[in-house]
Formats: C-alpha cells, structure tokens, sequence
C-alpha cells in the first residue's frame, strides 16, 4: 500500500506543486484586492465551483487513465487487497489535494490572521476545513463517474452540493460534510473493482442506488419545469411570460398597482361602506413594501448571507463583525491600523450582540428580536425596538404618512414617527395587525391612509407556484383608535395548473420529503411562521386529490415499468421484489435507477449470432 | 486440486449482439506451455480478462486455479502472472521503483531471474518507465513477469517489439521458468515460429469458440498440402472433404486439408486430376490454412453482415 501510495503522489507531483504555488499566489493576490473571507456567499460559491472542478478534472485525468483495460488490469491484477489499492490512490490523492488546495488556503487565512488587522474568525478556519471535505467529495464523485461504466452516473455530483451546500453553523456543517464523505467514499469504492460494469450488490447496491435517484430526481422535475415552462412560453400563455397576468391570480396581484389591488380586494367585500372605499383609494396615495428580510446570518455560518460590514465615512473606519466575538471590529480606512470595536451600544462599547445583526439601509441593524440604528456622528447605537421571542423582525421601518411601520413573523406594527429632534427613542406603537396569513406566504403589504384611519391590504401567495397552497388577499380597515377589523377577504386563484404547482412533489412524494429534511434540520436562520418551531414548511403543505391521484399513477407505473424492464434481468428474486418495492416507493427516480444500475442483456436473434464454425476436435 | 489451471464450461460473453465468446468449454491441463492461437476478434482477451475476473460473463462458468474466476483473492492473484501487449507500466516510474515495489508485493520473487532476464535489455534502473522503447518496456514487464514466479503466466503477445536477440532470450527464459518451476504458462500469439519452438500444446480459438487442441506437432500431421494438376477445365471442389483452403498457383491446384489420407489423392484424380501430391507444411502453414476456412473475408457477404 505505502508504495502504491508513494507511486501516486509521484505520478501528480509536479501538477500539484504547480497547482499549490499559482494557487498561493493567486489567495494572495485575491486577498490584497478585498477581504475574500468576508465576501457574500455568491463568490464564494463560485470559488468553491471552481475547485470542486479542479478536483473533479483531476480524478478525470488520474482515473481517465486507469480506466483503460490493460491499465486497469495491472492496477488491480496483484497480491493486494482491493481496499489496501483503493485507500492507497485515494489517500494518495486527499494528500495532494490538501497539499494544493488546503494548504494554500490555510496559510491565506493564517497570514490574514497574524499580520492583517482584518477580522478572521475561527469559521474561516473552518471554511478552509469544508474546502478540503468538499474538493475531496468533488474528487470521489468525479472519480465515481469516471470509473462507472454509465454516463448517467453523473448526477452523484449532486450530493455534495445537497449535502453541504448550505449556510448553516460551519461546527454543524461538518456532520453533513462528514457523511457526504464518507457515503462518496463507500459509493467510489463499490466501483473499484476489476469488473467495474458489474452492478453493485447488497449495501453497495442501496448506497449507490440512493445518490443516483436523488439525481435522477432533480433532474426530472428540472426537465418538467423547463419543458412545460418552454411550451407555455411558446404558446404565449405562460402567466410570468405575457404582457397581461391571469385575472385574479397571484401574478397579477403582486404587478398590480396599489389602488388597483384594493379595488380587486374590495370587490369581494359585503360590507356597506365597500363602495365608499373604492372611491376613496383611487385618490388615495398608497404605500406598498414587503418583509426585508427573510433569513438571518446564523453565527459561525461558512460564508456570509449578506455584508457584514461598512464604512464610517466620517471617521475614516471599516467596520467588519466578528462572529467569534459577536461585534464589529474596526480599522483604519488608510493606516490599517485597529480602530476599536463597535459593540451593542456603539462605537467603543463591547457588549457583544445578541445575536449576528443584519446591515439595513438607513444605519439600521436588524436582529431578530432587536432593531437598532448606528448615530453616525457620535457612533452610539440605540433600540429603536424589542421584540419577545420567538416573534422576529423582518423589516426595518417603513414610514407612510406620520406613521413607521414593521413587519414582524406574526404582526404589522404602526409605530410613532419620532421626532426629528429626540435622541431615537424606543418607538411607541400605535397599532398592530396579527399577519391574516402565514408570514411565509406574505408577499406585499398595501396601506392606504383614510381621513378616519387606514386600510391595510395583505396580499400572499408567495411559494404558491411552488405548491405552498392557497392564498388570499385580505383587507383591513383601521380605526382611528387603532382598532382594526377584516372587510375583505378573495382568494387568489392559482397561475399554474395544481399538476405542475406540486411537480416535485408527485414525482417522487417520499424523495421530496427526505430532501426537504435538511431545511428543517439545520438552522439556517430562517423566520419561522407563528406556531413553528423548525422551517419545516415544505414537509407540511397539503396536496390536491389530483395530486395525490398523480403520485399514486407515477408510482404506478415505475413499479409496472420496473416490472417489465426486470423480466430479462438475471436477478434474484429478493433483489427483483427490492428493486420493484423501491419503484413503488420512489416513483419514476427509482425506475430510471433501475434501468441505470441494472443492464439488461441483449436480445439475441439468429441473425445477431456470428456465423457457426464447425468444430474440429483432436481425438 | 483440480488437474486443469483453467476450466470454462460453455462460457459465452456477449458485447451487445456480438458473442464475443460463444459457449466455449476448455480445460487446460497444469504444467507445461500452452499456445493460444486465434484471428483477430478470436475471443483470446476477452477469454483473459473473464479469466482473472475483469469480465463478468454473459452464461456458463470459468475457473482459474481451481477457483472460481469471479473470487479470486489477492493470494491467488498473486500466483498468476499476466503480461499484455500494451506492456502497460506506470510512465511515471523509474525502472528501480516499480522492481521495488513488485519485489515487495509478490512473496516468490526472484530476484536472480530477473537480472537474468533484464540483462538482455539496455536498460538502466534509474530510467523512467515512460522513457523506455516499446522493446525496452517489454523487456522490463517480462522481468518482472518471470521474476513474479507465478504459478500460471498467462502472456498475450509478449514479444511484439523485440528484436531477436532479445526474443530468443525471453523465450529461453520462458522454457527455463516453466521447467525449473513447473510453472504453466499460456502463451498467445500470431507468431508461429515462436509458438513452434516453446509450446506443448496448441489451443486454436475462432470466433469465441475452440476449434482444435492438440500437440503443435500432432496438429501438423493431421494438416497436409496436396498439388493437383488439372489439365482440363478444373472440376467443382466444393463436395471434397476436410479442404480447408484451395489456392490456384501457376496452374497448378493447391488443397491444405485436414484429416485426409492418400485416399485424397485419389478423389482428385478421379475428378481429373493429371497430377496430385501430397507434402507436410509447416505450423505456419497448418494454422493459416485452418483459420482461412472459416475466417470473416471468407464468409459470404450476406452471412457475415
């Protein structure tokens, strides 16, 4: 094994010494540019796309040669156990990833740490960490599919994506990133063998198998979406894609513009002053916003959900926040020196946040249970705003007429506008409105003020044509006192058929729970709906009877499909009920990973049969 | 223990619609040097690489030293020794390394051996493996072969790129191996001459199926060139037993047949025949007139298609 081991170091010793240094210099060179560890997450995600390639190019060279037979055969073909070869190249080749990939990057972040006054916290370390997990997941997929005898074998490159690509508490993301590892691990290996197109069996079987239909279903609802979306595009009737949105539905209620929404609202009210009020809104100006946010950055998270810092432009200051120590820290915008910290009441102050705040315009920092803002002449911060948990914010003040108004996961809350010249003050509520509709379905909130109050439209639907369900349009009159009373409620109609609300749902309803999962297990920050505890919505919503009708008929088939297909397999019956079982539970995914993972043998003809030759035996 | 090295037993692979091996039932018998010969596509690699389990066949059953050829361990792998013609080594080795490491995995190394062997080449150890001549590749990957001592050595085409010096050395040392170690070795080939001077026994393979085994020397005997003169205009042949291949030279008819005796000469000259002889002919010959009566380019287009 050390010598197989050895060999294979030797074989990409060059490559990788190349790969660390243009690698290094390039960190080096990136990070002389702009702080790349406090980048959003969107750069960093293509950062990472770029060395899972590498790492993907890399096992396609290496095993791209291998793979030929008579290579393949003096790799394998010796006193050694299959295990002992494999671990052997694939230690081999986690070694020189982290010589070229790992190493480069630790040593970016160590230099930023020791002789940068720039904040790196041990998530950057544990990025650095992840890195290396992903770029060696990147090569055993790549590897998986190079050795695989099928093409198809392609889409296992979605499992680390699924697995690891979220934005959640990098100690957490080490769970997933570990298991992601150490299933590619177990699936690479069942590949490793001198008949590679034999079909794995038993555990094997299932570890691959599973990989494979996540893929296949991603990839069939992606084909749905976009092939029906094409067709409805061709026809012109597609409700995103047309000058006029369907009446009624929620396209045209989140294009609509504010006294036209209200009128629409206000056609389906019985009360008796519905006509004064459409008369009045259409000389009404009216306000319209939506939530601000709907995640917050989590603390230790990989990369950033949004910038974490900003600059003091008066005080020549870059303040950046630090997770490890939970507030900003500040330098020098031209001598880089270290310029304080900025704790929870301001400049100089280290009070540590409550919690990893969110940058809003107008010097605001959302929490979720605080809103603050930054005085920019004297640096002090102030709550503008408390909330009791678990009711978060999820938008910053939004003034309309004398009022400012915020959204929260469960009201609408009109504040006081403060005065000009008091010191930001808590604000004093005036109102609130319990949200008439789960805030995860908020799309648009509409007020018009009257002479004796307001008029207050919710308008949801978001997630609809994803299959989140119905959705309304309700209107709110508010009294002068504060008081407030539903005069009108109207369904939004649906834009697309049921059929394809749910597409990912019905293709495979059990595929779709299993990977909804990940969302409601990791805290990802997102606000919760009142009454819920985890972001579980997707494993929550519920389906038509056309829905279900077409999940049972998808299933259905595949079995009938896996049935046909498995006639002419030379299997056991136990792996045939399996495979079957399998169709039944996972729909047309588990079909197409059956005709993936189990060829058929050819039918052979009479004319397909070489000619005979007859025989001439010795005696 | 099983007195065959290798049993199939209606062993047929199937690529698609081609049956690349077609029921074939072979058991060759342990010790001594066995020459596979065959026609382009004849099944000789596909029948290897089923072999040593790097094929899972389509039917029937093949063993390898007794052992199933689907479970071989890594101890039975390391008593068969296999050389391809592509003499496929790591390019990026120097000759040193990988002697070193195959001298540390295989537990029967000789080392003797394989200095004698690689003497024959002008190779040096310090050179990398991707550096070397195709002959000086093969020298090296038959060292190592011969020095494996394996129990069965199975060579497909080993000697394509060697000049002769160095080909009759790795031969001698072939014969040597397989005699001092009782040792069996298969030995594929198209070279005849080769074959004629190292093997025992001749397995003729066409289209995935066995057509003959035997001594090489038996075999010649049952082959036979006849010359015929026609003087008149030649009759139909096609109802002659046993030609295997009619070739008309300077006007005179040549037959190679297979299992005739004299009574042959007599057929040819009640069809007319002014003249007819009969004389041995060579392995070379034998093979080639064999392998002709049946070959593709002698199939009728409609049949082969």
């Amino acid at each position: 094994m050390r010598d197989l081991f050895f060999s294979e170091c030797r074989r990409f010793r060059n490559a990788a010494l190349m790969f660390a240094a243009v690698h290094l210099v390039l960190q080096l060179f990136v990070n002389r540019l702009f702080d790349f560890l406090q980048l959003r997450y969107e750069p960093h995600m293509i950062a990472l796309a770029v060395y899972m390639l590498a790492a993907l190019a890399f096992a396609m060279v290496q095993f791209g040669t291998y793979r030929q037979s008579s290579r393949w055969l003096w790799l394998l073909h010796r006193p050694m156990e299959r295990l002992a070869i494999f671990g052997a190249i694939a230690a081999a080749s986690s070694a020189l990833i982290v010589f070229a990939v790992g190493l480069p990057a630790l040593l970016t972040v160590l230099c930023t740490d020791w002789l940068s006054t720039r904040v790196v916290d041990a998530r950057h370390y544990l990025l650095v960490l992840e890195l290396l997990l992903l770029a060696i997941s990147a090569w055993l997929a790549g590897s998986y599919v190079i050795l695989s005898e099928r093409r198809s074998a392609i889409v296992i490159l979605l499992l680390p994506l699924l697995l690891m690509g979220h934005l959640a508490s990098g100690y957490v993301m080490l769970v997933p990133s570990v298991l992601c590892l150490a299933l590619l691990v177990w699936i690479t290996y069942q590949t490793f063998k001198p008949d590679r197109a034999a079909p794995p069996s038993g555990a094997a079987l299932v570890a691959t198998a599973l990989p494979l239909q996540i893929g296949f279903y991603f990839a069939m609802i992606w084909i749905v979406s976009v092939m029906y979306q094409n067709v409805q595009m061709l026809a012109g009737v597609h409700p995103l894609n047309r000058p006029l949105a369907p009446a009624g539905g929620y396209t045209e209620s989140t294009r609509s513009e504010g006294p036209a929404l209200f009128l629409r609202g206000l056609a389906a009210s019985n009360d008796p002053q519905a006509a004064q009020w459409r008369r009045q809104v259409v000389l009404t100006e009216i306000a319209n916003f939506q939530w601000s946010t709907a995640q917050y950055p989590v603390r230790h998270q990989l990369s950033n959900l949004a910038s974490l810092g900003f600059t003091d432009t008066a005080q020549k200051i870059e303040w950046t926040f630090s997770h490890d120590a939970m507030l900003f820290k500040g330098r020098d915008m031209y001598t880089l020196q270290e310029r304080g910290m900025l704790g929870a009441k301001g400049s100089g102050d280290s009070t540590p946040f409550a919690a990893v705040p969110l940058l809003a315009d107008e010097n605001y920092l959302m929490l979720p249970q605080e809103l603050l803002v930054r005085d920019t002449d004297s640096g002090a911060m102030h709550s503008l705003l408390k909330l009791r948990a678990p009711e978060t914010l999820a938008r910053v003040p939004m003034e309309v007429g004398d009022l400012w108004y915020v959204i929260t996961n469960q009201r609408l809350i009109a504040f006081a506008k403060p005065a000009p010249a008091t010191a930001a003050p808590m604000l004093q509520e005036r109102y609130s409105i319990a949200l008439p509709e789960a805030f995860s379905s908020l799309d648009r909130i509409d007020v018009a003020t009257l002479l004796d109050g307001a008029m207050v439209s919710f308008s949801a639907g978001r997630g609809m044509n994803g299959g989140a369900g119905a959705a309304h349009q309700v209107i709110m009159l508010v009294d002068a006192a504060g008081k407030s009373r539903e005069v009108a409620r109207r369904q939004l109609a649906h834009d697309f058929p049921a059929l394809f609300e749910h597409h990912d749902w019905w293709l495979s309803p059990v595929l779709h729970q299993v990977l909804a999962l990940p969302e409601a297990l990791l805290d990802k920050g997102y606000i919760l709906d009142q009454g819920k505890s985890r972001y579980s919505n997707r494993l929550e919503r519920s389906r038509p009877a056309s829905v279900w009708s077409a999940a049972l008929l998808a299933c259905s088939l595949s079995a009938l499909g896996g049935w046909y297909w498995l006639r002419r397999v030379p299997v056991s019956l136990a792996r045939k009920g399996g495979w079957l079982a399998s169709c039944l539970l996972l729909g047309p995914p588990a079909l197409a990973c059956l005709m993936v993972l189990q060829a058929r043998p050819p039918v052979l003809t009479k004319s397909a049969i070489s000619v005979p030759v007859p025989a001439i035996m010795a005696a | 223990m099983t007195d065959f090295i290798i049993e199939t037993d209606s062993l047929t692979m199937l690529y698609g619609r081609k049956r690349a091996l077609d029921s074939m039932t072979l058991a060759v018998p342990r010790g001594g040097i066995h020459a596979i010969v065959g026609a382009n596509g004849a099944g000789k690699s596909t029948l290897f690489r089923v072999l040593l389990g790097f094929e899972t066949p389509s039917s029937g059953s093949a063993a390898i030293l007794g052992r199933d050829s689907a479970r071989l361990t890594p101890a039975l792998r390391g008593r068969i020794g296999f050389v391809n013609e592509e003499h496929t080594l790591p390019g990026w080795m120097r000759v040193d390394e990988v002697t070193a490491m195959q001298r540390r995995q295989y537990s029967q190394w000789n080392q003797a051996r394989y200095q004698e062997v690689i003497r024959n080449f002008n190779v040096l150890p310090e050179q990398k493996i991707g550096q070397l001549s195709r002959g000086e590749r093969a020298g090296v990957n038959l060292a190592l072969a011969l020095a494996q001592s394996p129990e069965l050595l199975v060579l497909d085409e080993p000697t394509l790129g060697l000049d002769v010096v160095a080909k009759r050395a790795f031969l001698e040392a072939l014969m040597f191996c397989s005699l001092a170690d009782e040792s069996t070795i298969i030995y594929c080939s198209h070279q005849m001459e080769e074959i004629e001077r190292v093997a025992d026994n001749l397995i003729i393979l066409e289209r995935g199926a066995l057509r003959h085994m035997s001594a090489p020397g038996d075999f010649c005997e049952r082959v036979q060139l006849w010359v015929a003169e026609f003087p008149f205009r030649e009759p139909n042949l096609e109802h002659l037993p046993g030609v295997l291949q009619v070739q008309r030279i300077d006007g005179l008819t040549h037959f190679i047949v297979f299992d005739q005796q004299d009574d042959f000469g007599a057929r040819l000259r009640l069809l007319g025949a002014r003249a007819a002889h009969a004389m041995p002919v060579s392995l070379d010959r034998a093979v080639n007139g064999f392998l002709a009566s049946s070959h593709i380019s002698s199939t009728p287009v409609a049949a082969a298609a």
